[in-house]
């Protein structure tokens, strides 16, 4: 039986070469794992570079990928032009109808890399996810929250999100701490508790570049004192502003700065009962 | 850069551990001296690292010139420095032991540096550069001294002369089987921000690249004691302890390290370590009240021989002030 023109020729495939693409990928997984691995150690090592050196980990992913596609691809496939705009036709296709949002996150992955709006160690907030970045891969970026729990975000988003950087590579990191008072507390003596809790702390970083400030808010029945102040290692946020917390609250008490009443307290004890 | 300027000339003293050794430069032992004798006006910090010859330096200082040398002691108060302030010219040493790192602890510190703002007695003030650097950052002390000094590193030369000449059983010099890189460090002085802080840069390895004379090897004696200068940042207290607790019959420039090298620290004991780097001295219910977990940390310390308890004082050894300065420096503790 004469088989139907179709314009195409047979491509034939070398189980030889599918072997050796077989191993190629391997290769670059196996290459992946262990230069990501010695990325993170060195990272560890280096505390003060950490987030520099782990910008490292998408690129050398990227870089191994793209290479290990371009060597299988070349003699694998070994398209002539009429098949390239074949497949051209094909991807398009399958662009539109199913893979149109893997693409836009692989997009987005290469966006990440290049515009940098985050890296490997970052504290961000994307969408409605906070935590700290731990991996950038090809189709999307995984963020460790405050409470341990992995979030896949696709890449794409950067497209439509807001992407709030709270470092920007930096290993220091601003921290807010509020405090309430009660309205008529010794507000002067309170600032003063939460500047020294501040600039005392284990973790806190201070030099002319990173200050660190006190900013009294009035609220509707109490004050806020916000202590700000930088930590040297972002990852130390919540035991910095912890420790500020405690250290703080103790103070108000041992020196009588009140805080507020809670609002059922507040009712029973109103002006009104005299 | 201040690696080239002329040494002071200072009187020997028999009990001191930095010996002639002057670790300030003329012109700054020019400027010590012009403030004791109320030529400059405004008080004057002088700063340098734990073990350094500051204390040593400035009480020879304050002899030669008619002064009085106070020395505080941990838990010091501002009534310590503001009673000394009636004696004439006054050279008050360890000002770091005024505050204390707590909520409310530097209300002496502040008390103390009002007194001497506002004093017309000269008044000379040595302080650890390392409790000066927070100091002037939290509390910007930095504003009330006219002019601040730094004690200045010893280099490979001036350990060796030190050295030698105060020992007599010195041991054989050998080289490191190990060849040489072809890039070694060199511990210079820099100045940033009015700030001066001791950096190893990377440099060619002369002896490695350069031309060797026909016949000519290299000194193992210059080799341990230029390791010696770049493992203890030129610290000439330091460079001592290191020296006799790595005396042996042979010794090798890999033999030069300093106490504690190759622990790994967790973080309460890494802080602890940053407390005693920063106060030299701090009394034990001090480190209670700073460090969670003090006695733990203290425990591990002392076995490593990185600390000293010794009636309530804890004390950072000498030989182990490069552990904690690049321990607690890698992790950003300040």
């Amino acid at each position: 039986m004469i088989p139907p023109r179709t314009g195409l020729t047979a491509v034939s495939i070398d189980p030889v070469l599918l072997g050796n693409s077989v191993a190629v990928l391997v290769a670059a997984y196996v290459l992946v794992r262990v230069a990501t691995g010695a990325i993170g150690a060195l990272a560890e090592r280096v505390p003060r570079r950490r987030i520099a050196i782990k910008m490292l980990t998408p690129v050398v992913t990227f870089a191994v990928y793209a290479g290990a596609a371009y060597v299988i691809a070349g003699p694998l496939l070994r398209l002539s032009s009429t098949q390239v705009v074949a497949l051209s036709g094909l991807f398009g296709a399958a662009l539109g109808f199913g893979l149109r949002d893997l693409v836009a996150g692989v997009v987005g992955g290469l966006v990440l890399v290049t515009e940098k709006p985050y890296r490997v160690g970052d504290k961000v907030e994307i969408g409605e996810h906070y935590g700290e970045v731990t991996g950038i891969g090809l189709r999307a970026t995984t963020l460790t929250t405050p409470n341990d729990t992995e979030v896949r975000v696709p890449n794409a988003t950067v497209f439509d999100s807001n992407v709030a950087n709270a470092n920007a590579g930096a290993p220091e990191m601003l921290v807010t701490v509020d405090l309430a008072v009660a309205e008529g507390a010794d507000v002067a003596r309170a600032s003063e508790v939460v500047a020294d809790a501040l600039v005392t702390s284990p973790y806190v970083y201070v030099d002319d570049d990173h200050p660190t400030a006190v900013v009294v808010e009035d609220e509707a029945y109490y004050r806020t004192v916000t202590g700000k102040a930088y930590v040297a290692d972002l990852r130390d946020e919540f035991a910095f502003a912890s420790d500020v917390t405690e250290r703080s609250l103790a103070a108000f008490e041992e020196a009588g700065i009140e805080t507020p009443e809670r609002p059922a307290e507040r009712a029973v004890t109103g002006p009104d009962d005299g | 850069m201040t690696g080239q300027r002329d040494r002071a000339a200072v009187d020997d003293d028999a009990g001191d551990p930095v010996g002639e050794f002057a670790p300030l430069h003329e012109e700054d032992a020019a400027t010590v001296e012009g403030t004791i004798r109320g030529e400059r006006a405004g008080p004057l910090a002088v700063c340098g690292p734990p073990y350094g010859g500051r204390h040593d330096l400035l009480e020879r200082l304050a002899d030669a010139a008619g002064a009085t040398y106070r020395r505080l002691d941990p838990g010091a108060d501002a009534a310590a420095v503001r009673d000394a302030l009636g004696d004439g010219p006054l050279v008050v040493d360890d000002c770091h032991h005024l505050y204390e790192r707590r909520i409310g602890g530097f209300d002496d510190l502040d008390a103390a540096v009002r007194a001497l703002a506002a004093t017309e007695t000269p008044v000379v003030a040595g302080w650890n550069s390392y409790a000066w650097t927070y100091l002037a950052h939290v509390r910007d002390v930095d504003r009330t001294f006219a002019e601040r000094v730094e004690t200045a590193p010893a280099s490979a030369s001036d350990l060796a002369g030190l050295l030698l000449d105060r020992y007599e059983d010195l041991p054989t010099f050998a080289t490191d089987r190990t060849a040489d890189g072809i890039v070694t460090t060199r511990r210079v002085s820099a100045t940033l921000r009015g700030r001066t802080v001791g950096v190893s840069i990377p440099v060619p390895n002369r002896r490695v690249l350069g031309p060797r004379p026909e016949g000519r090897e290299v000194d193992p004696t210059d080799v341990v004691f230029e390791r010696l200068a770049a493992v203890s940042m030129g610290n000439v207290g330091v460079a001592t302890a290191i020296w006799e607790a790595t005396r042996r019959d042979e010794l090798r420039p890999s033999d030069v390290a300093p106490a504690g090298d190759g622990l790994d620290f967790d973080r309460e004991t890494a802080f602890c370590l940053r407390v005693l780097l920063s106060k030299e001295r701090v009394a034990r219910p001090e480190l209670d009240r700073l460090v969670d977990h003090a006695t733990r940390a203290l425990a591990r310390l002392r076995r490593a021989d990185v600390v000293t308890v010794d009636e309530g004082i804890v004390r950072l050894a000498p030989a182990a002030v490069p552990t904690a300065a690049r321990e607690t420096d890698r992790r950003g503790l300040q």
